[in-house]
């Protein structure tokens, strides 16, 4: 995706816009977020951190940022009344 | 915000209807509480700059967007529909005047609010935090609330707590409220440290039991890192306990008998040990100065902008 594209789309009234377009632009942001994540890994591989332990089958502040691999399975249903 | 009733009793500075930013000025400083509140005085500086109604526009917006994703999913769409629903919605509502939005500040701009939302929702999209849904069948999300204060009465009427709730969310076994914030802080342990004790993060627990009937434990803060050419995001738990809440009731039981008795009174004390608190408060150079000439500092350099708890979000 070139610079000038996206800085097109950015002006472009987006009433005009399709739904291709804002896909490009999503593409973009996360284009950039992939470059900044590959940063930061970088930076802690140089700063050469210690892995933290974690208790097995312990919920931590961790587990909110990204889905467990044996998330538990909730149930809503009790909220519906 | 004009079309909200009062939050005082008719022609008196006796307040029934309390959020958490009200309550907020109480507990720092009496003083505060009058200029800000009753006097409902804003630094000119801030009530008008650029800059501020930057932050105030970015923060709506988020929200905006955050509670129209959860909507979008709730009824039936996937992520990735719904992204660009939110898209779409950022994308007109920055389009102002037939162009983009000019934002003044380095940090929040239409660049940003788009970086943020799609980073944000892009990390999230396989929450483990369920969104709770209503009797209605709805999202709980962006939800207002106004509820009587057991055991205390003004003029023989109940005093009421108002606020806001981002979202209900299921997380592990436990309902929790969910609370956006937007910074340009660092996210780490003291950012989250803030939050308990505190009145706001107390006041939507309490406010999301005692409405939505959810035994909620305590509420997830979401904060949002905006800087320069990136944001980051993290999220940290403030419990509370029954115990905990108990006390709140009846701390706030004692702040708004001081309320009442400091307008009986027609006094309000300065609480000199919080003049430099939490950024600096607005009305240090007010209060720095002899009082016979606080007055004049007051009329050149503040206006009248006042706070309404009762209002609806805009």
């Amino acid at each position: 995706m070139k610079m000038s594209d996206i800085s097109t789309l950015f002006s472009t009234d987006p009433l005009s816009l399709t739904r291709v377009d804002r896909a490009l632009i999503i593409a973009e942001y996360r284009e950039k977020r992939e470059r900044y994540m590959l940063g930061v890994k970088t930076a802690k591989v140089i700063a050469k951190k210690a892995p933290k332990v974690k208790k097995a089958g312990e919920l931590s502040l961790e587990d909110l940022d990204e889905a467990p691999a044996n998330a538990t399975t909730l149930n809503l249903s009790d909220l519906d009344e | 915000m004009s079309d909200a009733p009062s939050p005082f009793i008719e022609g008196t500075f006796f307040q029934h209807s309390w959020d958490s930013t009200s309550l907020g000025w109480l507990k720092e400083c009496d003083r505060k509480y009058y200029y800000s509140m009753i006097l409902g005085l804003r630094r000119k500086s801030l009530a008008f700059s650029s800059e501020e109604m930057v932050h105030l526009d970015f923060g709506i917006a988020y929200h905006k967007a955050k509670e129209l994703y959860y909507k979008l999913i709730a009824a039936g769409q996937d992520h990735e529909e719904a992204l660009d629903g939110v898209v779409d919605y950022i994308l007109t509502a920055t389009w102002v005047n037939g162009k983009p939005w000019e934002s003044v500040h380095p940090k929040k701009n239409r660049d940003s609010l788009l970086r943020t939302v799609i980073w944000n929702l892009d990390k999230f999209r396989d929450d483990p935090a369920k969104t709770i849904l209503l009797a209605t069948g709805a999202p709980a999300v962006e939800l207002s609330f106004k509820f009587e204060l057991e055991g205390k009465k003004l003029d023989g009427n109940p005093y009421l707590l108002c606020g806001h709730l981002d979202r209900l969310a299921h997380f592990g076994d436990d309902p929790y409220v969910f609370d956006y914030k937007t910074t340009g802080s660092s996210i780490g342990p003291y950012f989250f440290e803030q939050y308990n004790p505190d009145n706001q993060m107390s006041l939507y627990t309490l406010a999301a039991r005692v409405l939505y009937n959810v035994p909620v434990v305590g509420v997830i803060v979401e904060a949002a890192q905006v800087l320069v050419g990136t944001s980051d995001f993290g999220r940290g738990i403030t419990m509370r306990t029954e115990a905990q809440l108990e006390e709140w009731i009846s701390d706030t039981h004692f702040w708004f008998d001081r309320a009442e008795r400091n307008v009986m009174n027609k006094y309000w004390p300065m609480n000199d040990k919080s003049c430099h608190k939490y950024g600096g408060c607005p009305f240090r150079e007010v209060c720095s100065k002899d009082p016979s000439v606080r007055q004049h500092f007051l009329d050149t350099n503040y206006v009248v902008s006042p706070w309404n708890p009762l209002a609806n979000r805009e």
